[in-house]
């Protein structure tokens, strides 16, 4: 921690303190209905509800302290919710967020994406502070896949099914939902290789080149290209969706110890308007 | 090394060739009360486990690979690939009932060991069941008024002409899947590869 924690001071990031129990009526507008009715909720002598500190948490801090577009890091629990599961989680990590861009610069595509990138080359430095240099990365763009799975034309039940078996890297099944959809053959293929396993990403931009519904997601790939180089991993649709995430999401993997060691992204919360990048380090990884 | 589980009783038992393609002891792992075994390059680690057990141990990534039947994996819900299937049927899953069983509608009873692989099948059919989660000896329910119908795995289907009762439909055949975990996925992405090529070969 200590090694991590000096780095980003060196680096200007400050450290913040979240509030432990949040007031529930504040946090709700940023909650789904599933969150809302399994948030972990205590009732105050004068009677308000609050809840414990969720990983939504941080938006609200950001709202108030947007204007200073400070660079900040905190180190803290989090409760959220594993909506594959079912149930509340206790999320121990540092979390690092670039806020120093607004929503005016989120809008544009480009520079949302360079101010992510920044923030993952950031992760690896600090990865490799703490001597892990034996790195798996990965990058994903939900949004973008999503809209190209939007383009196959597949009803909302067939298309609930593909998410399923694509969640569980199924694919065999995940080839017998595609079939159903109107595209080609080829496109198929090259859905079942994208959606079944990560791959190396000049692997996936031939393969995607010159397919009009991978035109949007081939030219993301090749500013990452540019500004990272191709030693790294495409997922079409990572294991955790995170809704707030609005481009770029990334995980790094630690290879020599088996362990997701980085997992962050670009996010917008839309109910407070607080646009930022950033990324936790699970506390296995900042203690081993 | 790849740490492997396989689920005991019937998969270990059809296991034998992957095993050996594997270059593991076969006498050592099928006729020693051992539950954990290297191969002969020490490149696999093979671990033997009561199959309902396997997907947690490869959610948490005890294990990097588990061979499981499909019914175990959807019923236990975790956070795991399914990576790879094998080619043998274990069982098919089935609607049977006594042979004057009522008509399937809204409310239908259904006893059974799998609740969730049990909704899917009737909802799929349009049918909103109410589901009796039962532990064991499932045949005896509708017998005796607990339920209309059961759904279970069916070998042979002398057990439920046994009882009385008879097939109305076929779901599911169950297959022995390959699940990994989500992080070995990657970072042993070539061992597991290999792996999958080589049970799927079988």
């Amino acid at each position: 921690m200590k090694v991590i924690e000096k780095k980003l001071i060196e680096l200007g990031y400050q450290k913040i303190e979240t509030p432990l129990l949040s007031d529930f009526n504040q946090t709700r507008i940023y909650l789904s209905e599933v969150e809302q009715k399994n948030a972990i909720k205590v009732t105050s002598p004068d009677g308000r509800v609050l809840n414990l500190r969720c990983d939504s948490t941080l938006a609200m801090v950001l709202s108030k302290t947007n204007k200073i577009e400070q660079n900040i890091y905190y180190f803290e629990p989090n409760y959220n919710y594993d909506f594959e599961k079912n149930q509340m989680n206790e999320v121990y990590q540092i979390g690092i967020e670039n806020a120093k861009f607004g929503i005016a610069k989120l809008e544009q595509n480009n520079a949302e994406l360079a101010y992510g990138l920044e923030s993952l080359e950031l992760a690896i430095t600090l990865l490799k502070e703490k001597e892990r240099s034996n790195l798996l990365v990965e990058v994903s763009n939900e949004a973008l896949f999503m809209e190209v799975l939007d383009d196959l034309s597949l009803g909302e039940e067939e298309k609930e099914k593909l998410l399923y078996f694509i969640k569980r890297r199924n694919a065999k099944e995940i080839r017998i939902c595609l079939e159903q959809s109107a595209v080609s053959i080829n496109v198929i293929e090259v859905l079942v290789k994208l959606t079944s396993h990560p791959i190396q990403l000049d692997l996936v931009l031939s393969m995607i080149e010159n397919i009009t519904i991978f035109n949007k997601l081939t030219q993301w790939l090749e500013v990452i290209s540019q500004r990272i180089g191709n030693d790294l991993l495409f997922e079409g649709l990572p294991d955790a969706s995170k809704p707030y995430y609005s481009g770029l999401s990334y995980r790094i993997y630690d290879k020599e110890n088996h362990l997701l060691s980085v997992s962050g992204g670009c996010y917008y919360f839309e109910a407070f308007e607080v646009a930022g990048c950033g990324f936790t380090i699970p506390m296995e990884v900042i203690s081993c | 090394m790849l740490r492997v589980a396989i689920a005991k009783g019937r998969i270990l038992d059809e296991s034998k060739s992957i095993l050996s393609k594997c270059s593991f002891d076969l006498n050592q792992v099928y006729h020693s009360r051992q539950l954990r075994f290297y191969n002969g390059d020490a490149t696999m680690e093979l671990i033997l486990l009561k199959a309902a057990d396997i997907p947690l141990y490869v959610e948490l990534g005890a294990v990097d690979v588990g061979i499981v039947g499909k019914d175990t994996v959807i019923e236990n819900d975790r956070s795991v690939y399914e990576v790879g299937e094998l080619s043998y049927a274990l069982c098919t899953l089935c609607l049977a009932g006594p042979v004057d069983a009522p008509a399937l509608s809204d409310g239908v009873k259904v006893a059974t060991k799998y609740p969730t692989l049990a909704k899917r099948f009737l909802n799929e059919k349009k049918i909103n069941p109410v589901i009796l989660s039962l532990s064991g000896s499932v045949e005896i329910a509708p017998l005796i008024s607990l339920s209309d119908y059961i759904v279970d795995i069916v070998q042979t289907g002398d057990t439920l002409r046994e009882n009385g009762l008879k097939v109305y439909e076929s779901y599911l055949k169950i297959k022995p899947l390959i699940i990994s975990n989500q992080v070995s996925f990657r970072t042993k992405s070539a061992e597991i590869q290999s792996f999958i090529k080589l049970c799927e070969e079988k």
